[in-house]
């Protein structure tokens, strides 16, 4: 299994900020770009937007927003370089500038301590595995079983599973969408997989 | 494969502890050739690492199940917008 996504990320000022002024004029080379590398991606984004949002309306709305926006900064994206890293960028920054204050989350965390616990914890790595990891449990489980237990997870953790497990991307590419060090990517993913296997445990000693 | 031998390979080696540590990042393929090899060793030899090696690349192939596609309609509309904004 390869990852998809190795292609040059561009540094933080490529992406587009919201002190650029769209422009006006689109040249119908940026026009033939966004029509070959972005349009593709609608499935991608709408699969990232709904779980962040967790709404099928405001997933269409962010998307909408999303493409919208790109279409707009096209000139600012620098050809060569990860279409998708900078789009799911726009995507992630929109969201938390116009969605995430509606969205119901469904748990609170405060992510440093998290982190700080998650990484003492894994200094006594050898104390994580446990009886409880059956694989033919896992298997047994139907895909909404796994969807609710990862739509239950806070925003942060569900965005890295997204992210890594379902969209390919890299830690490196990870962390350059969601502005954080590689080193938290890390630790946030390994967390993020963690709750998310006490959550499927959980449910399997209720039923 | 013997009980005896089921059993002495669940004996956690002294591997053990930095396999698991970096188990998930070696699934993401997130890892040095050291790494791997030092992973791919404990693997061969340890049912404990085996399992939770297993177990989360089960759980990652489950979570890519779970792929949503875009509403065919939005697409249309977002194709019809980008093609209104090219024109104008
Ligand atoms: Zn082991």
């Amino acid at each position: 299994m390869q990852k998809t996504l190795r292609s040059k990320i561009p540094s933080y000022n490529h992406y587009p900020m919201e002190e650029l002024t769209p422009q006006q004029q689109i040249s119908a080379e940026d026009i033939q770009l966004f029509n070959k590398e972005f349009l593709p991606l609608l499935d991608s984004a709408y699969n990232f937007a709904f779980r962040l949002t967790l709404d099928e309306d405001d997933a269409k709305d962010l998307v909408q927003d999303t493409f919208l926006k790109a279409f707009r900064f096209i000139h600012s994206f620098q050809k060569g370089t990860n279409a998708k890293a900078w789009l799911f960028r726009i995507l992630k920054n929109s969201f938390i500038n116009d969605y995430r204050k509606k969205v119901k989350e469904p748990a609170k965390v405060d992510y440093q301590e998290v982190e700080a616990i998650y990484n003492s914890e894994e200094a006594e790595a050898g104390n994580n595995i446990t009886t409880d990891l059956r694989v033919e449990v896992l298997q047994d489980m139907i895909g909404d079983e796994v969807a609710n237990a990862l739509n239950s997870l806070a925003v942060d953790f569900r965005t890295v599973i997204i992210l890594c497990d379902i969209e390919g991307f890299t830690y490196e590419e990870m962390a350059k969408i969601l502005d954080i060090p590689i080193g938290t990517v890390r630790s946030r993913l390994h967390r993020a997989r963690n709750i998310l296997k006490e959550k499927l445990e959980n449910y399997v000693k209720r039923h | 494969m013997s009980t005896e031998q089921s059993r002495l390979q669940r004996k956690p080696l002294p591997e053990c502890e930095e396999c698991i540590k970096i188990l998930q990042s070696y699934l993401d393929h997130e890892t040095t050739p050291e790494e791997n090899a030092l992973v791919e060793r404990c693997l061969q030899i340890c049912s404990v690492c085996r399992e939770f090696y297993e177990y989360n690349k089960t759980l990652i192939e489950m979570v890519k199940r779970l792929r949503k596609t875009c509403p065919e309609q939005l697409a249309a509309e977002i194709r019809n917008k980008i093609l209104a904004l090219q024109t104008c």
